[in-house]
C-alpha cells in the first residue's frame, strides 16, 4: 500500500477550493498552507499561458526531511504517508531545508485570524492539534483515509482535478492515469520519488 | 512584514528563500554555527599538538559548550526535548554533530578538570588525560566538519549541496580558533610563538578565501536556484553583508594587517583589531551562505506539453 495522489492540470481551474478545504479541515493556522495553489506565467508574448500549479506534500517514496530529522518525529508510515510526530519534534527546521517542495511550515508562536479578540471557538478547537514550537505538514488528512474518507482537498475540488488512491495497486485509478497520461513528478531530479503525480496541461 | 504574510508570499515565489535558518530566531543558529567553529577551532589551535595556550583552551571549550550549546538552545523551537537531538545518527547530519559536541563536552571537561581542580586523580599529561586530549581533539575536527554536511544534505536548496562546503567551514573554524588566540595576546595573555600564529592565520585566511572563491565560481554553474543564490550573494539582498562581513572585514582587513605583520611588529591594539574583523568574518560567512539558500523552483518545465514554452 502507498497512498498517492494524481493532479490533472488539464481539469484545475486554479480555484483555491483545495486550499481552502484544507484550511478549515485541519485549522491550520495564519501563513500555513499544506495545500496551496500558485500561478506560473509560461511562453513569451504572444505565446504566453497562466497556468496553476496544485502544490501540497509529495509524501515521497524516499523522504529527504526524514532522512535529516535528527529526532525521528518526521515518519514515513506503511501506507506511504509522511507524517509528523509533535511530541518529539525539537522545531530545529531542518527538515524543511530538505524539503525542495516547500510543504513544511514552522508554527513559532500562537497567531490567530482576528487581531484583539483572542481565538475564535473554531480556532481553539482545531490549533488544538498544532502545539507551538514545532513544525507542521499535510498528511493526506490522515485522519480522514482511515475513516475511508478521501483527503478534503480531494472532496472539495470542484473541477475533480484530484484523485486518491493507492500507488502499488496497478488496478487502482491513480495508477492507470499515471500509465495512460505518462503522470509526471515534480523535481524528480532531487531523487525523492514523490507520490503526487501530475497530468501533463 | 508579519512573517505571516511573508510566508505567504514566498510559498508562491518561483525562487523561494529560506528563512527559516538566519532570521528572526533563526539567527541564533547562525550563531551556534558560528561559536561552534570558533570555539572547536580555538580548541585544535590551543592545544599542546600545535601552539599550546592554556587560556586557548579554556576559551574554546567555553565558546563551544557554553555560547555555542546555549544558542543552539536558543534556536530550538522546544529546547527541552534537545537529548533527543542525538537520537537519529544513523541518517541525521545534526545528529551526528550533536554526539560529537556532547562528546567533546564530556572529554574537553575532564581534559580541563585538572587545571582547576586539584584533587582529581588525574593530570593533563596522564594516559588518561592524553586519552582525553585526543578524543576531544578529534570531536573538535568533527564539528568543524559536519556543518558542511549539514548544509550538503539539505537536499531542498542546491546552493548548498556541494562537498565544498565542509573545507569551507574546517577552513574558518582554523582561523576563527587563531583569531581567537591573536586576542588573547592583545589583552596581555601569554602566546609562546606570537609570530608563528600571525603567519599561520595569514595563512588560512588566504586558503579560506581562495576555497570560497572556487565555491561560489562551482556554484554559478550549478543549476538556476544555485545561480540565482550566488546573485543574491553578489548582486542581491545578501551582497552588503557578502561585501562588507565576509570580503572586507574576513578577507581584506586580516591579509592586510597579516602582511604587514610580516614586516614590522604590530601593536596590540592593530593585533586585536585585526583578529575582531576576521571574526566578523567567520561569523557572515555562515549567515551568508545560509541566507542565499534558495530552493529549487517548481514549474512546468516537466510537462511534456507545457515544456514548448519558456518558463518565466
Amino acid at each position: 500500500m502507498r497512498y498517492g495522489m494524481v493532479i490533472d492540470l488539464k481539469r484545475c481551474i486554479g480555484c483555491y477550493a483545495c486550499q481552502i478545504a484544507c484550511k478549515a479541515e485541519n485549522a491550520t493556522p495564519p501563513g500555513v498552507l499544506f495545500a496551496r495553489v500558485v500561478k506560473r506565467e509560461i511562453g513569451t508574448y504572444p505565446k504566453v499561458r497562466r497556468m496553476s500549479l496544485p502544490l501540497l506534500c509529495m509524501h515521497c517514496a524516499d523522504p529527504p526531511c526524514v532522512k535529516v530529522c535528527p529526532t525521528e518525529a518526521s515518519f514515513k508510515r506503511p501506507d506511504g504517508i509522511v507524517d509528523i510526530d509533535a511530541d518529539k519534534c525539537v522545531g530545529c527546521r531542518y527538515c524543511m531545508m530538505a524539503c525542495p517542495y516547500g510543504s513544511r511550515f514552522y508554527y513559532g508562536e500562537e497567531q490567530h485570524y482576528f487581531d484583539g479578540g483572542g481565538l475564535t471557538p473554531y480556532e481553539e478547537k482545531g490549533y488544538r492539534n498544532h502545539p507551538t514550537g514545532v513544525v507542521m505538514k499535510c498528511n493526506f488528512c490522515a485522519h480522514r483515509v482511515e475513516r475511508s474518507e478521501q483527503p478534503a482537498c480531494v472532496a472539495n475540488c470542484p473541477a475533480k482535478a484530484r484523485i486518491f488512491g493507492d500507488l502499488e495497486d496497478p488496478e487502482s485509478e491513480v495508477s492507470r492515469l499515471i500509465v495512460e497520461r505518462a503522470g509526471t513528478q515534480l523535481l524528480p531530479e532531487r531523487g525523492t520519488n514523490p507520490s503526487v503525480y501530475y497530468l501533463s496541461p | 512584514m508579519d512573517p505571516f504574510d511573508k510566508l505567504s508570499e514566498d510559498v508562491g515565489a518561483l525562487f523561494r528563500p529560506q528563512r527559516q535558518w538566519g532570521e528572526g530566531q533563526g539567527l541564533y543558529l547562525i550563531w551556534a554555527f558560528f561559536f561552534s567553529g570558533v570555539g572547536a577551532g580555538t580548541w585544535l589551535v590551543s592545544t599542546p599538538l600545535l601552539f599550546d595556550v592554556r587560556l586557548g583552551l579554556v576559551a574554546g571549550f567555553l565558546l563551544l559548550v557554553g555560547a555555542s550549546g546555549g544558542a543552539h538552545l536558543a534556536f530550538l523551537g522546544r529546547p527541552l526535548r534537545f537529548w533527543r537531538i542525538v537520537v537519529h545518527v544513523r541518517t541525521s547530519w545534526l545528529s551526528r554533530g550533536m554526539l560529537g559536541m556532547l562528546i567533546f563536552s564530556v572529554s574537553g571537561l575532564l581534559y580541563l578538570l585538572p587545571m582547576f581542580a586539584a584533587g582529581v586523580p588525574w593530570s593533563m599529561a596522564s594516559h588518561f588525560g592524553e586519552a582525553m586530549l585526543v578524543v576531544s581533539v578529534l570531536s573538535a575536527l568533527w564539528i568543524t566538519t559536519y556543518k558542511g554536511f549539514v548544509f550538503g544534505a539539505a537536499r531542498g536548496i542546491p546552493f548548498w549541496n556541494s562537498p565544498i562546503l565542509p573545507p569551507v567551514f574546517i577552513g574558518y573554524a582554523f582561523r576563527s580558533g587563531l583569531a581567537i588566540l591573536l586576542l588573547i595576546a592583545a589583552a596581555g595573555g601569554k602566546v609562546a610563538g606570537l609570530h608563528a600564529v600571525e603567519t599561520t592565520k595569514l595563512w588560512t585566511v588566504v586558503s579560506a578565501a581562495a576555497i570560497v572563491l572556487f565555491y561560489v565560481w562551482i556554484m554559478k554553474d550549478s543549476g538556476v536556484a544555485a545561480q540565482r543564490s550566488v546573485q543574491e550573494l553578489l548582486r542581491g539582498r545578501i551582497s552588503l553583508p557578502f561585501y562588507l562581513g565576509v570580503v572586507l572585514a574576513g578577507i581584506l582587513i586580516p591579509v592586510a594587517g597579516g602582511s604587514l605583520a610580516f614586516f614590522t611588529e604590530l601593536p596590540r591594539s592593530a593585533v586585536g583589531a585585526i583578529a575582531v574583523a576576521s571574526l566578523i568574518g567567520d561569523f557572515y560567512i555562515t549567515y551568508a551562505i545560509a541566507k542565499a539558500g534558495i530552493y529549487a523552483p517548481l514549474t512546468f518545465g516537466a510537462f511534456p506539453r507545457a515544456s514548448g514554452l519558456e518558463a518565466i
